[in-house]
């Protein structure tokens, strides 16, 4: 069984780099999509919520394969990692900003009311005052949306990213030992998946909310 | 796009529809009882439905159906694509709907336990007059938010070979090399069919905050 290893970690690190590119991806393009909901013109904020309807409403699959099979028809030829990230980016930017929103949300309208009262531009009181307590209470929720990026890598699988699922399934196709392979590979998504909550909670735990 | 390129991928989105219904109401049961045995029965059976959770939260769901499906004729067993697939998906979806529903009778305040006891009320009756109805009405954004996640998720049949919208879309695409609209044209059959689901649950969303 610890034959089939090494090439299942090579898939690994394939996933790793996936779900690392994507995470940062959808936390900044969430921030992006964020400021879009709150904008104060009508056809900004009508932009963002239509794309984040559509992301919401449809599956990653079918973004992967727009990507991946259908632009090829204007011209450009993606590479299948760059089809996988870029479907990753787009589609959990859109849930990382919904979440950004609820966080912004939480924080007490008071806080708002107390920092203009004492002068300062909405503007400040957003970054300084606001921002910061709604970050603290994302971050649980964050760990969780990373989470489902990890999972969400093993769908590029289905366009011949050579990540773990997709080493799985090669492996299941040369060797004879169906179980023990997704045994494997079950076990290494889910010691990803608790290191990355482990991560996210050490994080939350340095910053943690001040009620 | 050709009509009865149109009428190929309807009956596609009808076998997805139906592909999530099945799994919504499986995933439902189960996680109902899995949402049960979390919260009232023995320890030891607390701690391993806790465990089940925690693992098909943590492995993806293609990983689960692409091993599960491609490990039964090793066994001898062939099972048809489609039954394997709603078996799959609905025990992966339990652990989410059981967390849905334990949520759900969680938030009920301890209060109206209280109440229940006050009144006369044995542990099991509370629970079915008092706890249930309020717990129902807390759970619906939520379970709608899973069903949402449910129909999208069957599209990951098609990578098992099964026939649904996505493999509708493909064969067309192939076929006629417009693989860009067609697979476009997927898209929006899902938007469609999410659509109803994801206004329903954001309905339910304010309705609960106003």
């Amino acid at each position: 069984m610890l034959r089939i290893l090494p090439p299942l970690l090579q898939g690994l690190e394939i996933t790793v780099a996936l779900t690392a590119i994507a995470l940062v991806g959808a936390a900044l393009g969430g921030l992006v999509v964020v400021a879009g909901r709150r904008s104060r013109f009508m056809p900004v904020r009508a932009v963002t919520i239509a794309f984040i309807d559509v992301m919401r409403n449809t599956p990653v699959l079918v973004q992967i394969f727009i990507l991946y099979f259908g632009v090829p028809e204007i011209g450009l030829y993606p590479e299948p990692f760059t089809c996988g990230v870029i479907a990753l980016v787009l589609q959990n930017s859109a849930y990382a900003g919904e979440i950004y929103r609820a966080g912004i949300d939480s924080v007490n309208r008071t806080q708002t009311e107390a920092a203009l009262s004492l002068g300062m531009l909405p503007r400040r009181a957003l970054f300084d005052i606001v921002l910061p307590q709604a970050i603290r209470r994302v971050l649980p929720v964050l760990g969780t949306q990373a989470v489902v990026i990890l999972k969400d890598s093993s769908i590029a699988s289905t366009i011949a990213v050579v990540e773990l699922t997709h080493s799985g399934k090669l492996l299941l196709d040369r060797s004879a030992a169906p179980y023990e392979t997704f045994f494997m590979v079950a076990m290494l998504y889910l010691a990803t998946a608790a290191f990355l909550l482990g991560a996210m909670k050490l994080l939350a735990l340095r910053f943690p909310v001040r009620t | 796009m050709t009509l009865a390129s149109l009428r190929y991928m309807g009956t596609g989105a009808g076998v997805t529809i139906m592909l999530a219904v099945a799994v919504i109401l499986l995933s439902s049961v189960l996680g109902m009882g899995l949402a049960l045995v979390r919260l009232y029965a023995w320890p030891p059976l607390r701690a391993l439905a806790a465990a089940y959770a925690l693992v098909t939260r943590g492995v993806p769901l293609l990983v689960l159906l692409i091993g599960s499906y491609f490990s039964l004729p090793y066994l001898g067993i062939t099972l048809p694509v489609y039954p394997a697939a709603v078996v799959v998906m609905g025990l992966y979806f339990a652990a989410y709907m059981g967390e849905v529903f334990r949520g759900a009778i969680m938030a009920v305040p301890r209060t109206q336990w209280d109440a229940g006891r006050s009144v006369g009320f044995r542990a099991i009756q509370t629970f079915g007059t008092v706890i249930l109805p309020q717990a129902r009405r807390l759970c619906v954004a939520p379970f709608l938010n899973t069903a949402l996640s449910i129909v999208k998720n069957t599209s990951l049949v098609s990578a098992i070979g099964g026939w649904e919208l996505v493999t509708a879309g493909r064969e067309i695409g192939e076929r006629t090399g417009d693989l860009m609209p067609t697979y476009l044209g997927v898209a929006l059959g899902y938007y469609l069919i999410c659509f109803p689901l994801a206004r329903a649950a954001t309905f339910v969303e304010r309705k609960s905050h106003a």
